[in-house]
């Protein structure tokens, strides 16, 4: 029965999107309630799961039916490890709170029915990736979360004006259309990377499935190892996959647009679950590379981990400076997640840093993905709700929301609390993990790093949830609530319901936060250590924990401070020191064009490539076609002619008029569209005369 | 049951003919449509026998083989393997979607049209199955000319133009073809294809022949730079016309890539391969990027299937298994899905007159059943996990990347730019704000009924595979196994034609009779009536 839950896993989601349409003909509240009802018994399946992970000696569990058998060998089956157990509930369950906010947000929309089949599509295929026992199975539910993800996020694809983002005037807008396309372009960059990459370990395992790759990596890890270089190789494509998914650097700059999608979708997808796969799936393949430098003696796979660890940290810090600027209030989140999601990339990539940190780092960064995909989706949840209320997607065209939606402000505050690491909240715990598995891989740089990023973090926190809930009304505010008959308020039940009940979610982990990480660490040391026999030896930490949780306490203080002063009680003004140093303002400046990444990349990649496109299509065509089809044609034709000439002079004594024609070649072409077809077989019978008079010579 | 003698490739062959010499009869427009219709559909019934395929063997099935021309050896020689029988089964099957996607399209001079169709589906099923060379040749050439007629006849504004373009480019190929034909015959002593797949010529011959043959196949695929008639005919032909040329005839190159170039001059394939490589890459990212760049949406498709064409022609000359089973499987599918985005872009042109991007915007708000077919085609032709894309084109990678990974980056390079122009596509003709499309119809039953076959084709070849792998696996395997045992010429291979030329001939053998020598005597029979023709050379 325990793997048929796994099977279940992956058969309801798909039975709710093929039901949606049927329902919908008996009504739209039914089709609604179905739509839920089936991502509930998903969660419910997946939920009943979980004992597993307490019995001994079961995990892993696989099960496979052969899809392919010529010329490879494919199955379509399903693993269950500690690892897609624990992922597999947070998708399941998240997800179906997040249907359930939905029965309130989307409601009334016209286009409800696409809505609730591409949500539940996207379930069946994020579970399919994180289920899946096999690369290419994986990177099928891979590639279909990604178009689902296109999907939701071009939802309004009719761009509207009010579903527009970016801005506010004079800065430029993006339609969703647009913002659907971007990412999808974006991510699949990363996708076929990392197809490269499976095929080429494919080329030496013969083997796509996960756990074989595990156990046969003795033999063809180092077989890869003998051509220098490629390990390095393979690395970078498999890791261009996770880095384009989870929107980390070089290819973060697609998650900020994809926010135009509706807000329940934003915190599924672009929050919760899909981001996360490219951390589940650095997950998966740390065994391999780990065994490549720990046991095989492989150094050229350490690079895997320092580019996942330094991709990780630099994303973190990237991110999270430009959430300190931005004004829309998802963008602000997007940023956030960018950074947060940086890591638990950091983490995995420590993990391969030294024997004793693979089980705590792998550790830190599932545990912060869990907890993550907890506070991240109340938090876009929570600001869906908001957003809704006000009318406006900016922060600034917010402020003392607190007394209108006194619920929301209490359940986006706890997830803050936690995004900010207050104890004893589950951000904390994880967040912790993830410090003091860097700064006991005693890389003080990386660790210098996410402190910062700790800051800012705290920093970007404090500063939306004070401009939202605190200080004075603004004026877009005002008008709003000046309305007869304003909106500004909680929205519908279960919206609130969702969001309370993730709240209640994210206290009760973080009351549970220390046990839920031991018991964590050692259901990855059975993965790892006992059921895949990797080297490790125990951790023996060097620093205290009391010194990290005080320089953890302590950045956090440094950032909530200021904003502090800055939002909640406006003692200091935002506004003059803006004005008063022109260094401010230029910093400013760069963190509100991101750096600039975004429109160097636009400039290279979407205006480059089309207008290297158009001048091909236009002039270097036009010139092969004219080589091809002017000049060949145009050298036999005088041929041609000039026999025709000869022929027509011996015979009449007359030059017609057509022989001078031919003195410009470029004419030819009109020569030859003139339809005398017989020239041209006459033509060709000559070269066809020419080609086997050489050949009869060859071979005599 | 049909009995085991039953010439079903004939009659796949001359079903159509027959059918079109009937069409002369029928006078009014409806009449004719229906009865091609129901000759599309009897061909289609005709297809069944080939159920019995056996899928174990790598030889030559339904053969069919008679004396045509004693004098000159030449034969009625039919027969199928795992290569060809699937190109057959795409073209028998695409015969009624034409008839159906032409059936408001075409308004004048239909009897003529439809015997035009059915002209061509006679050729293209006669070129899959012949097996003797001058068999071959004419239907290679008989093809033409209903081609011609579909773009010259029924075309758009610049028909000429683009017909005799397209006439002349192809005529100057097979001409090559012809060459080839003539110098086999020459040397080998037989017309017949399979025993010069038998045969080892020296490796000058085979190189000269190689590439007199890859010309003519490369016009027809097109490869760079030989594929500039490709755009020029698509836009000018009829949908129909679309949909033949990039569906079967683009795939004849390819086919005989597969049939003739590797099993006939396996060495110089070898020798050749890295051009073709080189050629075939620069045709995926010059074509994709060629593409990206269109506002023409036909042209658009045709310079995607300059691209797809090259990943087929790239799997064929990495000479792996799994490169060679993706380009066969590739061909198969780039005929379903640039078929029917062929016929999505006529149907949108019936409405509003126009192929040009720009003139049909934001198309999902009027037509959303059109939106879906196009974005479920755009992703067939991106390769997307669960259409037939996907298994063609992972194939053909794998196979690319065990043969070299820098191809394989290029490829991939390929298949990106091959997602920014369907995206380009997409985003313009369907998605934003909708100002185009307002009054016209959706998808009616007519355009129903020819586009839910082939998605239903894109879905059961994208998830259930193994049965068309399976169909082509013994003859691919085949295929490369003699390829291995030749691609090295053997020493003396040289000089044993030499030898077999100078010899005396015997005496004249009828090489079909009963009593007929074993097949040995064959070349040198042949050599007989050559020796005569040729003023006898000294030593």
């Amino acid at each position: 029965m325990d793997i048929q839950l796994a099977w279940l896993c992956l058969t309801l989601p798909l039975l709710g999107v093929l039901a949606t349409p049927l329902l919908a003909r008996v009504g739209t509240t039914v089709m609604t309630y179905g739509a839920v009802f089936f991502s509930f018994l998903t969660a419910l399946s997946a939920v009943m799961m979980l004992p597993l992970l307490f019995t001994a000696d079961v995990l892993p569990l696989e099960s496979k039916i052969l899809w392919l058998s010529t010329p490879i060998t494919v199955t379509f089956g399903v693993l269950l490890d500690p690892l897609s157990i624990i992922v597999a509930n947070v998708v399941a369950v998240i997800s179906f709170f997040i249907m359930v906010y939905c029965i309130g947000y989307m409601k009334g929309d016209p286009a409800i029915m696409r809505f609730w089949m591409l949500m539940n599509a996207f379930i069946g295929s994020m579970l399919l990736l994180v289920l899946a026992d096999n690369l290419i199975i994986l990177f099928i539910g891979w590639k279909l979360v990604g178009l689902c993800s296109y999907g939701l996020i071009g939802f309004y694809y009719r761009d509207e004006r009010k579903y527009w983002i970016g801005g506010p005037e004079p800065n430029a807008y993006d339609k969703p259309s647009a913002c659907g396309v971007k990412a999808f372009i974006v991510t699949s960059v990363g996708d076929m990377l990392m197809l490269g990459g499976i095929l080429i370990v494919y080329f030496y395992s013969r083997t796509f499935n996960i756990l074989e790759l595990y156990q046969t990596a003795p033999q063809w890890f180092p077989l890869m190892a003998e051509t220098p270089w490629l390990i390095v190789l393979v690395s970078i494509l498999l890791i261009a996959g996770p880095v384009g998914k989870s929107a980390q650097f070089p290819l973060h700059e697609w998650l900020p647009e994809a926010m135009s999608g509706p807000g329940p979708v934003s915190a599924l997808i672009h929050a919760a679950t899909m981001v996360k796969s490219g951390v589940f799936l650095i997950a998966r393949f740390i065994p391999i590379f780990y065994y490549g430098y720990w046991t095989a003696g492989v150094e050229e796979a350490m690079y895997f981990f320092l580019i996942v660890a330094w991709i990780g940290a630099i994303t973190a810090f990237l991110a999270a400076s430009q959430g300190l600027v931005a004004l829309e209030l998802k963008k602000v989140l997007a940023y956030s997640t960018v950074s947060q999601i940086g890591f638990m990339m950091l983490a995995m990539g420590v993990a391969g840093f030294s024997q004793e940190l693979l089980v705590k780092g792998y550790m830190a960064g599932t545990f912060h993905l869990v907890s993550h995909a907890m506070f991240k989706a109340c938090l876009f949840l929570c600001a869906g709700t908001v957003i809704h209320a006000v009318h406006s997607i900016y922060i600034h065209e917010m402020g003392a929301l607190r007394k209108f939606l006194p619920f929301t402000w209490l359940f986006m505050g706890l997830a803050t609390l936690s995004l900010i690491g207050v104890p004893p909240l589950p951000g904390f715990w994880s967040k912790e993990a993830v410090l003091v598995a860097t700064l006991e891989s005693q890389h003080y740089l990386l660790f210098t790093v996410v402190i910062v990023t700790v800051v800012f973090t705290a920093f970007y926190s404090t500063r939306y949830f004070g401009m939202i809930f605190h200080g004075q009304a603004s004026d877009h505010l005002r008008k709003e609530t000046d309305k007869p008959h304003h909106h500004v308020g909680e929205g519908y039940l279960p919206q609130t319901f969702a969001c309370g009940i993730l709240a209640v979610g994210i206290v009760t982990f973080g009351l549970l936060g220390p046990k839920a990480e031991h018991a964590l660490y050692s259901l990855f040391n059975t993965q790892l250590v006992t059921d895949l026999g990797m080297a490790t030896k125990t951790f023996t930490p060097v620093f205290s924990t009391s010194l990290v949780v005080a320089l953890s306490i302590g950045s956090v203080l440094i950032g909530v401070i200021p904003a502090y002063l800055f939002y909640f009680s406006r003692t200091w003004d935002v506004n003059a020191v803006y004005e008063r140093y022109a260094f401010i303002r230029a910093v400013h400046t760069f963190l509100w064009n991101r750096w600039y990444i975004n429109a160097l990349f636009n400039w290279i990649f979407v205006r480059g490539v089309m207008q290297a496109a158009r001048a091909v299509a236009d002039k270097i065509e036009v010139a092969v076609d004219g080589a091809i089809n002017k000049k060949i044609p145009a050298g036999v034709f005088s041929v041609a002619a000039l026999s025709n000439w000869f022929d027509q002079k011996a015979i009449d004594g007359v030059v017609d008029g057509t022989a001078t024609n031919f003195q410009n070649t470029g004419s030819a072409l009109s020569q030859m569209l003139s339809g005398k077809i017989q020239d041209y077989l006459a033509v060709a019978v000559v070269v066809a005369m020419l080609v086997g008079g050489v050949t009869w010579l060859m071979i005599r | 049951m049909l009995q085991a003698d039953f010439p079903v490739l004939s009659a796949l062959i001359f079903f159509p003919l027959l059918a079109a010499i009937a069409l002369v009869f029928v006078r009014k427009d409806e009449t004719i449509r229906m009865v091609t219709l129901a000759a599309g559909v009897v061909e289609c019934l005709l297809l069944l026998p080939l159920l019995g395929f056996d899928l174990s063997t790598a030889d030559f099935q339904f053969v069919e083989r008679h004396v045509w021309i004693a004098a000159w050896n030449i034969q009625y020689y039919l027969g199928i393997d795992g290569i060809s029988v699937l190109m057959i089964v795409l073209t028998v099957l695409l015969l009624p979607l034409c008839v159906l996607c032409s059936w408001s399209y075409i308004g004048r001079r239909v009897k003529e049209f439809h015997i035009c169709l059915l002209l061509m589906t006679t050729a293209c099923v006669g070129v899959f199955c012949a097996l003797d060379f001058v068999l071959f040749y004419i239907f290679w050439e008989a093809m033409l000319v209903p081609m011609f007629l579909l773009i010259a006849v029924w075309g758009g504004a610049r028909r000429r133009y683009a017909s005799i373009k397209f006439f002349l480019y192809t005529l100057a190929g097979s001409t090559l073809l012809l060459v080839a034909i003539v110098a086999f015959f020459i040397a080998g002593g037989t017309f017949s294809i399979p025993d010069l797949m038998s045969q080892n010529f020296g490796l000058p011959f085979q190189q000269l022949t190689f590439l007199a043959m890859a010309l003519a196949f490369a016009v027809k695929v097109p490869m760079f730079p030989f594929h500039t008639w490709l755009p020029a005919a698509h836009v000018e032909a009829p949908t129909a016309g679309s949909v033949l040329l990039a569906s079967i005839l683009l795939k004849m190159g390819t086919y005989g890539f597969l049939r003739f170039c590797i099993p006939i001059t396996p060495a110089a394939s070898e020798f050749f391969a890295p051009l073709m490589i080189v050629l075939a890459v620069i045709s995926i990212i010059y074509g994709s990027f060629v593409a990206i760049g269109q506002q023409d949406m036909k042209k658009l498709i045709a310079y995607s299937s300059v691209a797809h064409m090259g990943f087929v022609t790239l799997g064929i000359f990495v000479f792996t298994f799994q490169g060679i089973e993706g380009a066969i499987m590739h061909m198969v599918n780039h005929g379903i899905i640039t078929g029917a985005m062929f016929m999505l872009v006529g149907l949108l042109y019936e409405r509003s007159h126009s192929r040009e991007i720009e003139d049909n915007l934001g198309l999902s708000r009027h037509l959303p059943i059109y939106m879906g077919f196009l974005l479920l085609f755009s992703l067939a032709a991106f390769g997307f996990p669960g259409t037939n894309g996907f298994f063609s084109k992972l194939l053909v990678l794998i196979g690319v990347f065990e043969a070299s990974y820098f191809l394989g980056v290029l490829f991939i390079i390929g298949l990106l730019l091959g997602l920014a122009y369907l995206m380009r596509l997409l985003l313009a003709v369907g998605w934003g704000t909708p100002s185009k499309g307002a009054g016209w119809q959706d998808i009616n039953a007519r355009e129903w009924a020819y586009l839910l076959p082939l998605l239903a084709f894109v879905f059961y070849l994208g998830l259930a595979p193994g049965r068309a792998l399976n169909i082509m696996g013994p003859s691919i395997e085949n295929l490369l196994h003699n390829f291995e045992q030749h691609r090295q010429v053997s020493d003396n291979a040289s000089e044993d034609i030499l030898r077999t030329w100078r010899q005396p001939p015997p005496a004249l053998i009828d090489p079909l009779a009963k009593d007929s020598p074993n097949a040995a005597l064959l070349p040198r029979t042949a050599t007989l009536v050559v020796d005569h023709a040729v003023t006898p050379r000294t030593n």
